[in-house]
């Protein structure tokens, strides 16, 4: 199920809620794990099988984690289920997301013909498998507490808000509010607000712009003109920001309605001056995740030059692939390292003081490393750079007109809610008349969007 | 309860948004459900039974999902509030279709679709299984013909050079008649030959069609004004059941009471080549030779002296009243939803005529082109 749809706001939304909040506090969880498995099993009945034994595997491991003391010969016993959980959870990852990249390309490279099982993507199995893995090291490194009981464990892990596409929300961030959490009427108004902030930036903007986008690829990128390539340029960056920002302010806001904090995920990324802003910006569960438990275990920048460059690079890497299996997410990613990498050794202290060019450099590199993310193929991601420069395309672009008219309102309003202009007046009113009209506006509006949809696609659902 | 109350009034979002969710989920559950939809001309997803296979396969998620989207309260004010909200945006386009000049709503084909080479090569392989003359008349979209009232700058994709790769690829087959309808329709581009709000040629339309489709099969051309003339107003088609915007202006359907001795349709016997009942309803268009039957022979109530096999889709539905002015029998086959062999058809009256009779959208997009050698 997704949250954008009328399913999930007119049967889900008020069955589960009612049951939610009727229910005595003790109660909740068992009702949260049921409700949430409906919710992943709507759409992926066959794979619900994995989530359950990831969390009975995980959950026996923190069991032993906790058991065997970290000194003398127990500490290898701890050490060796510790690393059982991490190959069985990233074993999973890879075999389900990665094994048909890997075929493909030890059949291209060696000429074998080793078949490709196919396998689906088990929905939303990179982000959990993040969440649970962080269970298991900070077990490992004594930060936490062992989960004794297995519902709060698994509710942990399949709570809908973030079950399906993030935010990655670490145990340790919410293991208290799986015991205890209080449920306001302040809470409950903010996670409403939230809620219908991200179904609007979700329906009415990057659905609408996604169809630029999607109109490019019927057309042929090799038959439009370059300011057309640019209004597509426009209509990605726009869309990739709207679609997964209003699925995490979506997951938010339902978390606050259930009582959770789930942390934010992006902080107006666009409004960045670097591409290290953009990166602190941008995705931030995902990228704190890297840091805490790949560049920070490998020695971040505390072992010399030469061995910061290696970890970035691994983190990067990593980081490309986690997004898909395939090579232009690894491009995607190494892409970030070349210019972070750039950044921290001479570039960064020149964008500081050119603050008009910084933006300029930072819009206009993150706009193309969507190009390198959005487009598969790296022939037809030729074409479309070459269009991007094809000054004789210049002066004749009817095409650019027809969808300029089409879409630059929606654009010039994708492009100011990507600044935080609006949101100190928001916060302001947004339990006052004004505010509330605002939103009544909104919801109504994304029914009529959603009662009509013909698309609506979630790019994050990839992943 | 009062200090809920004044505890609750300080958020009033709470209470607005359980309202909205509470009352549409209850209205979901007392409101009848509807099975067609008249302003999207198209049948209706009822709520589905629930069922142990069903939820084992998922198809009863999938069928519940359709229902809740299409049988959403107040469901036609909803869709014309956001075909007004796209049209307050400036944008010429709602879900796929663009309203051009004099309010014209015209169908975004963007590319060749995989389908076309596969149709072009089932139609030569169907050509070129006997010596047997075809007759090949391809359509033109509205959308290429009226490229002059397209909203400006719009994408179109170059159809007639893909109408020309058919030709092209039956350039060797000597039984193979193209019936190059582009230029005959472009020179009357100026007048009404395709509605404003359907994806179908009018009447007038086909009459030009008619004409020189008969020209190159060698039969007469006959007059069809000498028959009584129709004119139905009020009719909105299938592309603006997609567009459903304001300020469209309706089209008035027009056809001829051509006599017939009957018109033999899938299991029923009628007498006249109009559904008048469909006149009265929302797609008028379908009322032209009953709509889209698998099968259907006219009987024409002439001595011809000569008989015709048509292979079609609807676009061929207004111009047999004027092809029943030449022939004794029209046998007429519509692929999509005929079961039957068409061979036998064939065989079964090897002095026939043969017209292949598709619009150009169809070569692009239909699947069912394989069935021509069934």
């Amino acid at each position: 199920m997704v949250f954008s749809s009328l399913l999930f706001l007119f049967w889900f939304i008020p069955i589960f809620f009612a049951v939610y909040y009727i229910c005595p506090a003790k109660w909740r969880n068992a009702v949260l794990f049921t409700g949430s498995i409906v919710f992943y099993a709507w759409g992926e009945p066959a794979y619900l099988i994995l989530i359950f034994i990831s969390i009975f595997v995980n959950y026996l491991a923190g069991l032993g984690i906790a058991r065997y003391s970290d000194t003398g010969t127990n500490s290898v016993k701890r050490r060796l289920v510790f690393i059982l959980a991490l190959v069985f959870d990233f074993g999973m990852l890879v075999v389900f997301k990665y094994t048909g990249f890997f075929v493909q390309n030890i059949n291209g490279l060696f000429g074998t013909s080793i078949p490709d099982p196919h396998f689906t993507l088990p929905l939303g199995i990179s982000f959990y498998t993040f969440q649970i893995a962080s269970y298991v090291i900070d077990l490992y490194k004594n930060d936490i507490k062992c989960e004794k009981n297995p519902l709060d464990l698994g509710t942990y892990l399949v709570m809908f808000p973030q079950l399906i596409a993030g935010p990655i929300v670490i145990y340790s961030r919410v293991s208290d509010q799986l015991r205890s959490r209080s449920i306001t009427y302040e809470k409950i108004s903010d996670g409403i607000t939230t809620f219908i902030l991200g179904l609007s930036s979700k329906v009415l903007i990057a659905n609408t712009v996604g169809q630029l986008w999607n109109d490019l690829e019927g057309i042929g990128y090799k038959n439009i003109s370059m300011p057309l390539a640019w209004l597509g340029v426009v209509a990605f960056t726009l869309q990739i920001y709207f679609d997964f920002n209003g699925y995490s302010l979506m997951a938010v806001g339902l978390g606050k309605m259930l009582g959770f904090d789930i942390p934010r995920n992006f902080d107006h990324p666009y409004i960045s001056t670097s591409l290290t802003e953009f990166w602190r910006r941008w995705h931030m569960t995902l990228s704190g995740w890297f840091r805490d438990y790949v560049y920070i275990p490998l020695g971040g920048n505390r072992k010399g030059a030469a061995r910061t460059y290696v970890n970035l690079f691994i983190v990067w890497f990593l980081t490309g692939f986690w997004h898909g299996a395939g090579w232009n997410f690894i491009c995607w990613g190494l892409f970030f390292f070349v210019l972070l990498t750039l950044e921290k050794s001479f570039l960064g202290s020149f964008l500081a003081g050119h603050k008009v060019f910084a933006r300029i450099y930072s819009l206009v590199l993150i706009g193309l490393s969507w190009m390198i993310f959005a487009i598969t193929d790296f022939a037809q991601l030729g074409v479309y750079f070459s269009r991007l420069f094809a000054f004789s395309g210049l002066t004749n672009c009817p095409d650019a007109l027809y969808y300029v008219r089409n879409y630059a309102v929606v654009i010039a309003i994708g492009c100011l809610f990507s600044t935080p202009a609006l949101s100190a007046w928001f916060e302001k009113r947004k339990n006052r008349i004004t505010g509330i009209a605002i939103q009544v506006v909104l919801l109504f509006m994304c029914i009529a969007y959603l009662a009509d949809a013909a698309y609506n696609p979630f790019l994050y659902f990839r992943f | 309860m009062k200090k809920f109350a004044k505890d609750i009034i300080k958020y009033p979002m709470t209470v607005v948004f359980a309202a909205v969710c509470l009352c549409m989920f209850a209205l979901y559950i007392i409101l009848p459900q509807k099975d067609f939809s008249d302003m999207e001309n198209r049948f209706l997803q009822k709520r589905p039974q629930i069922s142990a296979s069903s939820l084992a396969d998922g198809s009863f998620m999938d069928s519940f999902e359709t229902y809740t989207n299409e049988q959403i309260p107040f469901r036609n004010a909803f869709v014309k509030c956001k075909a007004v909200c796209v049209w307050l945006t400036g944008s010429a386009e709602n879900d796929g279709i663009a309203k051009g000049e004099d309010s014209y709503l015209f169908d975004k084909v963007l590319s060749k679709n995989d389908k076309t080479a596969k149709n072009i090569a089932a139609i030569k392989n169907f050509v070129s299984s006997s010596d047997r003359d075809v007759y090949i008349a391809i359509a033109p979209t509205s959308t290429w013909i009226n490229e002059k009232k397209l909203p400006a700058g719009m994408p179109v994709l170059d159809e007639k050079a893909c109408a020309d790769d058919l030709a092209g690829a039956l350039a060797g087959c000597e039984n193979a008649h193209i019936i190059d309808l582009y230029d005959t329709l472009a020179s009357h581009a100026d007048e009404q030959i395709f509605y404003r709000t359907d994806h179908h040629w009018t009447t007038r339309g086909a009459d030009y069609a008619y004409e020189t489709i008969a020209s190159k099969m060698g039969i007469a051309v006959m007059d069809i004004t000498e028959y009584q003339k129709h004119e139905i107003p009020g009719f909105y088609g299938t592309h603006y059941a997609k567009y459903k915007g304001i300020f469209v202006k309706p089209d008035t359907l027009e056809y001829y009471d051509v006599p017939i001795k009957g018109l033999e349709l899938e299991g029923r016997m009628v007498d006249n080549l109009i559904d008048e009942e469909k006149l009265a309803g929302y797609d008028k268009y379908a009322a032209f030779m009953y709509g889209n039957d698998g099968r259907y022979v006219v009987h024409a109530d002439k001595g011809a002296g000569r008989d015709l096999i048509i292979l079609k889709d609807s676009y061929a539905n207004c111009l047999i009243p004027y092809l029943v002015m030449d022939y004794d029998t029209i046998t007429v086959m519509d692929l999509r939803y005929f079961g039957g062999s068409v061979s036998d058809e064939l065989a079964s009256d090897p002095d026939a005529d043969v017209l292949l009779m598709y619009n150009w959208t169809f070569v692009n997009e239909d699947n069912h082109f394989f069935k021509l050698t069934k």
